[in-house]
């Protein structure tokens, strides 16, 4: 079969020949010799050895969430003047302390921190502030987003697509999860994107694959499928450079391996009596949980949550009908249902929610905020280290970008993660153009 | 090899109950109508008046756009007139019968290659840039009660207050669009709806007003899609459905927080200018500045036949001193009841602004001939562009004869509209007249569960125009699944009325095709329009247990033999791309 079109796999990321060597699937030339091999190591039954390194779980809250809600320095007197209606409120300022704010102090098992005491969770997050946060593995980063000498859009696309391939440089193509599959020597079915398209994060040279749901993943609608598999498996070839024909392939060679797998053993089934909200989201979580257990190779997994783009009538907090807060109840209980159901496997698995930017501090005169820079990040797991960290504005004030000042940079933070937990090991691949500082500590 | 478990073993045919509960809820009739109530009780409370004395300057007249391309009611016909003879332009010798085909129109139909073959390929282009005036059919015949395509936005609020307003008036905007898709000859036409659709995303379901939809649709995209884009501009800007869903609807400069500033940051980065490649024009405070001259663009709440139509409302209206791009637009301090003038000539220069011709003949070029556009093309596209007054047609038909058009053809992948539409083309599928029916339901829940259900992108960029975006494990095989149900007449449920029905004998030539091999490549040709090679046609053969060199009947003669054939045909990587 010709190929007439030209390829859209993104350019693979320029390798030393150190690292070339060290990754033996890359042995070849060309951006699709990655999948190839994916077929080599499809023939596995029982759960591997244990992998060197977590999944990674990410969660985009898409339209910008407004971490000043989410995570509210709640007893700062600036906050409380510059939002005079949408702000967390103290528990002495409302009737029922469960619509107050959550407090983020050290106890249990979580250290004590420099901002102890300072913040608190918007109340709809109550399902994760009494698992996950209560349990010490839950961490909260105030403040990231990337650098504004590399780039200070307010634009929802170009922001999401810079934090989306790590980078403001228009050469930067391949999504920084995917550089991280690479990294890591993933092969199998390494990475998935919950839904119809693949999420940007996970788009490169290393195969990943978009899912909707286990059950419907795989080739149905015609009266022999079987046949019909046959031949879309022999028309779309691997390996011709045509990107119709690659995504086809390695769609076949991945449904194989997922209906390889009997999803009704009983050890893929929702357990330590974990109960999922019923909401998209919490059926997203239900069967990543599953994924992880069926060892079928997965490291990246990204979900979206979107609904955060918040220009108006966010409510207040306090009202448990107020928008950003039943926002805040499907995160929070999904997450938690999440963090349960694993139960002690949150050993080896990390979630780490981004946001393309935070919002303008002051409220906007309908009850909302606009695109600000600031952004928040939660991250989940055993080997988190619970708490707040990393810096924070000294008081909200209202600069002349009406926005929250950026303080540490997003890849501080998941080179951290994607090195300490999931075993990366060159953040110059992972995030070309960030400037290497010191990790802030969130992992234990 | 493959491997007998390749497909679920359950799944098959039978409705996976779990997900199409899942996919069904956000778009269900039952969903939709739960929301019924608590969108009127919100209806209810919406600002009647604005609660302020109207000054006399409150209504501007609207300025008047005509619709370029007006409805025919008239019976079907599908005989394209004739009309001039175009020579072949200098740079256009590439545009063959079959690239026009695929990159011009939704996708093969039955007899268009001929039609367009006898009228002569730049010909046959200039009557679908000029579709009025060539009186080139369209589909409006088959849309006969489909009363909220028309109605007012005053009309169509009454029509979502009663039972099942919701449903119809999404039923009827979404199978309205399905069948000018497939049916009309007005093809470019219907692409470059499409374009402006997602060029100017509105989501219908960010707030209660979801009635706006439906006649916007056709006063700012259909009436404009072939004419002047700075009256587009214009129109979406004065576009109910707009303002309400990028909040401008509310913004009020007297308000503690002040104006918001989220479409004017839309219109700008979105609409106008662009952001291509990375190069902003605009900045945060030209944002600021925007939203200030456009505060008080906002709807009419007074209860009279003009109710939810643009209206400017002085008393939200920033009375700032602006000066924005540069320079490129500024105004004095304003006093109250003036203002609406300045932006009709803000949006007016946004239009003419040299980065808006770049940012839209990027993205025209992008859709047109392949996701990475020579800068040459883009820069001589924006000139055409400029040259012509924002006039869409030349701009197009600059692109159509440049040798890059040709040279993209198969370099884009087909979206999953495209991929239904032209599916539903290919197969001279009849589907049912009514909104009412089995087949608008399932037809939306397709287009779901491909990952482009009609006007319900969330975002105001619209759905993605780029490849990469489009390949992806999940919407593959849920097209190739449609594409199998759809040759077998299941796409829909046949046992029930007003299925869609497609007849695949009454496809195939007399005589037919001698051989196997013959038919399967027949079908590529006519079906597909594209070629198949042997090697592929063996393939076929080989997996579905087909004697290439035996009669055609053999399996013609089969219903499941060719439906699987077709289906099949439509699956190769070749009908992916256009």
């Amino acid at each position: 079969m010709s190929a007439t079109m030209q390829t859209s796999h993104p350019i693979r990321p320029r390798l030393t020949a150190t690292q070339v060597s060290r990754r033996g699937f890359l042995a070849g030339s060309g951006a699709v010799v990655a999948a190839s091999t994916l077929g080599t190591k499809l023939a596995f039954a029982s759960p591997e050895t244990p992998t060197d390194g977590d999944v990674i779980v990410l969660v985009f809250l898409r339209g910008g969430m407004d971490g000043l809600s989410m995570v509210a320095p709640y007893r700062m007197p600036t906050y409380r003047t510059i939002r005079p209606t949408i702000r967390v409120k103290e528990p002495t300022e409302v009737a029922n302390p469960a619509n107050a704010g959550l407090p983020l102090d050290a106890g249990g098992s979580v250290d004590p921190f420099a901002l102890s005491g300072t913040f608190g969770f918007n109340p709809g997050m109550a399902a994760l502030h009494s698992t996950a946060w209560a349990d010490g593995n839950l961490a909260v980063v105030h403040c990231v987003g990337m650098p504004a000498t590399e780039s200070a859009t307010r634009s929802h696309f170009d922001s999401m697509r810079n934090w989306e391939v790590g980078s403001a440089a228009g050469n930067q193509t391949t999504g920084f999860l995917n550089r991280f599959l690479l990294d890591v020597d993933a092969n199998r079915i390494a990475g998935i994107a919950r839904g119809s398209a693949l999420t940007r994060s996970l788009a490169g040279p290393v195969p990943a694959y978009s899912m909707g749901s286990i059950s419907g993943f795989g080739l149905t609608g015609f009266s022999n499928n079987t046949k019909a598999a046959d031949a879309i498996t022999r028309w779309y070839d691997s390996g011709t450079g045509n990107a119709v024909m690659q995504l086809g392939a390695d769609t076949m060679t991945a449904v194989g391996t997922v209906r390889s797998v009997n999803w009704a053993d009983p050890r893929f089934a929702v357990q330590n009596g974990a109960t999922y909200p019923n909401t998209d989201f919490g059926w997203q979580l239900r069967e990543v949980a599953q994924l992880i257990r069926a060892n079928i190779g997965l490291r990246a997994v990204c979900v979206d949550l979107g609904g955060w783009d918040t220009h108006s009538d966010m409510g207040a907090p306090e009202n448990p009908n107020g928008y950003f807060r039943s926002r805040c109840v499907e995160l929070s209980e999904g997450l938690a249902a999440f963090y349960r159901d694993l139960g002690s496997q949150m050993n080896e698995v990390t979630v780490a929610t981004i946001s393309e930017f935070g919002r303008t501090i002051d409220e906007n005169g309908t009850g909302g905020t606009d695109h600000g820079r600031g952004s928040t990040m939660l991250l989940m797991g055993g080997g988190i280290k619970g708490g707040v960290h990393g810096p924070f504005v000294p008081s909200i004030t209202n600069g002349p970008e009406d926005d929250l000042t950026v303080l540490t940079d997003y890849r501080t933070v998941m080179a951290e993660v994607l090195t300490t937990r999931g075993g990366a090991t060159d953040t110059s691949m992972l995030f070309p153009t960030w400037m290497p500082t010191a990790p802030l500590g969130v992992c234990s | 090899m493959i491997n007998a478990t390749l497909a679920p073993p359950d799944t098959q045919d039978v409705a996976d109950p779990e997900r199409d509960a899942r996919s069904a809820s956000p778009l269900s009739r039952r969903a939709m109508l739960a929301t019924t109530t608590a969108a009127l009780a919100t209806a209810a409370c919406a600002p009647a008046g604005g609660g302020k004395p109207v000054p006399s300057t409150t209504a501007p007249p609207a300025p008047t756009t005509p619709p370029t391309v007006p409805p025919t009611t008239a019976a079907p016909t599908t005989t394209i007139p004739a009309g001039p003879v175009t020579p072949t332009p200098p740079g256009g010798e590439g545009v063959t019968t079959r690239i026009a085909i695929d990159k011009l129109t939704f996708g093969p139909a039955p007899g268009l290659a001929a039609a367009i073959e006898a009228r002569g390929v730049w010909s046959w282009i200039d009557d679908q840039l000029n579709p009025v005036a060539r009186n080139v059919p369209d589909a409006e015949w088959r849309l006969a009660g489909y009363a909220t395509l028309t109605n007012t936005h005053r009309q169509n609020f009454d029509v979502q207050d009663s039972d099942d307003g919701w449903y119809r008036l999404i039923e009827e905007l979404d199978h309205a669009t399905v069948q000018r898709a497939v049916y009309s000859h007005r093809q470019l036409y219907e692409l470059m709806c499409d374009f402006w659709s997602n060029h100017f995303n509105t989501w219908r379901q960010k707030t209660w007003m979801l009635f706006l939809k439906n006649r916007s649709n056709e006063t700012v995209i259909r009436a404009n899609a072939l004419g002047k884009f700075s009256t587009m501009l214009l129109a979406s800007a004065r576009d109910s459905a707009m303002l309400d869903y990028l909040d401008n609807l509310p913004s009020d400069a007297s308000s503690p927080g002040g104006v918001n500033e989220n479409y004017a940051r839309e219109l700008m980065e979105l609409h106008s200018l662009g952001i291509v490649n990375g190069v902003q024009t605009h900045t945060e405070a030209d944002v600021r500045g925007v939203a200030k001259v456009i505060s008080g663009w906002s709807i009419n709440w007074d209860d009279n036949a003009t109710r939810y139509d643009f209206r400017f409302l002085p008393w939200q209206h920033s009375l700032d001193a602006v000066t924005v791009l540069g320079g490129a637009f500024s105004r004095p301090a304003r006093t109250y009841g003036q203002g609406y003038d300045d932006g009709v000539r803000l949006i007016d220069v946004l239009a003419h602004h040299p980065a808006t011709a770049r940012h839209i003949a990027w993205k025209l070029c992008k859709r047109f001939v392949s996701d990475t556009p020579s800068e040459a093309l883009i820069a001589s596209t924006a000139a055409v562009f400029t040259a012509n007054d924002t006039a869409i047609a030349p701009t197009l038909r600059h692109i159509f004869s440049s040798p890059e058009f040709a040279a993209g053809h198969k370099r884009k992948v087909r979206r999953p509209f495209e991929v239904l539409v032209g599916a539903l083309r290919a197969t001279g599928a009849a589907i049912p007249l009514g909104w009412n029916t089995q087949t608008t339901d399932k037809v939306r829940d397709m287009l779901d569960n491909l990952g482009q259900p009609l006007y319900e992108r969330h975002s105001p960029d619209g759905y993605p125009d780029v490849n990469a975006f489009w390949l992806s494990s999940e919407g593959f095989l849920q097209r190739w699944a449609m594409l199998g149900r759809l040759a077998r007449n299941k796409l829909t449920d046949p046992t029930q009325p007003n299925p869609i029905v497609v007849n695949l004998p009454s496809l195939l030539p007399s005589p037919q095709p001698p051989t196997v091999a013959a038919l399967i490549r027949w079908l590529a040709e006519n079906l597909g329009n594209y070629t198949m090679s042997d090697a592929d046609v063996a393939d076929l053969c080989s997996a579905c247990a087909f004697t290439a060199t035996a009669a055609g009947t053999t399996v013609s003669g089969d219903a499941n033999k060719l439906a699987l054939a077709v289906g099949l045909v439509l699956s190769h990587p070749s009908f992916q791309q256009r």
